[in-house]
């Protein structure tokens, strides 16, 4: 993220915060909490009401691994890496599998997936969450994770090769692999109806 | 200041947190890339010592290159050096794959990289005769090396069929010498008609290998001396 004239910039913070500057850190807290917030409330699924304490956990092992950050690369892939990476250790720990997607995330998901598509196959009509909510709970996981990070939190490739540490090439293939599971049994239901 | 803002900041105030310094991560990814050249100077040794095998193996048998049989060749690789490239080559890609920016990398690319340097590494290796000192040196010291590979200790330690090296004990005149091979046994070498090549006088030479015919469980008839090396 870029400051605009008023707000510092990214690394300005992250070098006073490195210096122990508090506040600097606490303002790329607030800077990046709700994205983060989102983001997180989304992997813990049912576990939803403990995204403020993952939140924290997440904004405390940034800051002590600051000087862990590779200054020649964006700052919010790797504080998405740490907040994937954390989220997937408390499910861990719970036990429960990472959610993901939810039914109103998934139309999100198809809608935005659409916009690219032939007319025949505008994802729009008469489809419900149902269907969706099938079709993407059938979807493997790291599928889900590439096509979560591309249509509902709308990195770029190389932004989720970052945070999920995979050649952008992998994420390239594993979204359009990902799109293509997705389409087939949805396809199927509704040629059904 | 929201209240997330607060909580963080009250632990790290609390927990005393401070950002870990530089020099950790720097050694932790040193780590990684020690492990990655490591990998590759291993693997490159290998190749030397796999090249070193072949060459030693056609030049025992008085052949060349132009005649190579697959089976021969196949025969002539020591194994265990085979095995060992995959371990190494493993250990390499672990080690890139853990450094900062090694997971950009496709697994084959940097399987192949690593795999190109230390085949690059090793033929640089051969031609400095890396992989005779590692061999000669695991040869020397290591009895179950030995048994497991069959250059060039082994080729020479074959005289039934006509191959005796090792180390001369002493000399008697132009006629006979004593000499221990690399199994310690003591021979009594008839020397009378051998062609000899060597540098230095045969007691000065040290190990020296032999060509010529077994007449006796401790008897041997040299054709040709060479220096060993």
């Amino acid at each position: 993220m870029i400051g605009t004239d008023q707000s510092p910039s990214d690394d300005g913070l992250l070098v006073a915060a490195a210096l122990r500057d508090r506040h600097a850190y606490a303002a790329l807290v607030r800077r990046y909490e709700s994205v983060l917030g989102r983001y997180v409330r989304r992997l813990l699924g049912r576990h939803g009401q403990s995204t403020e304490d993952v939140l924290q956990d997440i904004f405390i092992k940034a800051y002590v691994n600051l000087n862990d950050y590779d200054r020649s690369r964006p700052f919010a892939p790797w504080i998405y890496r740490i907040a994937h990476n954390e989220a997937v250790s408390f499910l861990r720990k719970q036990r429960a599998a990472l959610q993901t997607i939810n039914g109103e995330d998934a139309l999100l998901i198809l809608e935005r997936v659409a916009g690219g598509d032939n007319p025949e196959d505008n994802l729009q009509n008469s489809r419900t969450q149902g269907d969706v909510r099938k079709a993407l709970s059938q979807l493997d996981q790291r599928y889900r994770d590439v096509l979560v990070l591309r249509y509902l939190e709308e990195k770029s490739y190389d932004e989720i090769a970052d945070i999920l540490e995979l050649p952008p090439g992998t994420v390239a293939t594993f979204i359009h692999r990902g799109l293509k599971q997705l389409r087939t049994p949805l396809r199927l239901s509704w040629g059904a109806a | 200041m929201t209240e997330l803002e607060n909580k963080v900041l009250e632990a790290i105030e609390q927990q005393r947190l401070v950002p870990r310094p530089y020099f950790v991560f720097f050694a932790k990814r040193s780590v990684f890339w020690s492990l990655t050249v490591v990998s590759i100077v291993l693997g490159a040794l290998s190749v030397a010592v796999l090249l070193f095998a072949i060459s030693d193996y056609y030049a025992t048998d008085w052949r060349t290159f132009d005649n190579l049989p697959l089976d021969d060749l196949i025969v002539s690789i020591p194994a265990i050096w085979l095995v060992s490239m995959p371990l190494f080559m493993a250990s390499a890609y672990y080690g890139v794959r853990h450094t900062r920016r090694g997971y950009r990398f496709q697994p084959a690319a940097i399987i192949g990289l690593c795999l190109a340097a230390s085949i690059g590494l090793g033929v640089l290796f051969h031609f400095f005769e890396t992989g005779r000192l590692v061999n000669d040196l695991l040869a020397a010291n290591i009895a179950s090396y030995r048994e497991q590979t069959d250059v060039p200790f082994d080729k020479w330690s074959r005289p039934d069929v006509g191959f005796l090296g090792g180390t001369v004990e002493n000399v008697d005149g132009t006629k006979s010498l004593r000499l221990k091979d690399f199994h310690d046994k003591e021979w009594l070498v008839d020397i009378s008609g051998a062609v000899i090549t060597l540098d230095n006088a045969i007691a000065d030479e040290g190990d020296i290998a032999i060509r010529g015919v077994r007449t006796g469980p401790s008897e041997f008839r040299a054709q040709t001396i060479e220096a060993f090396d």
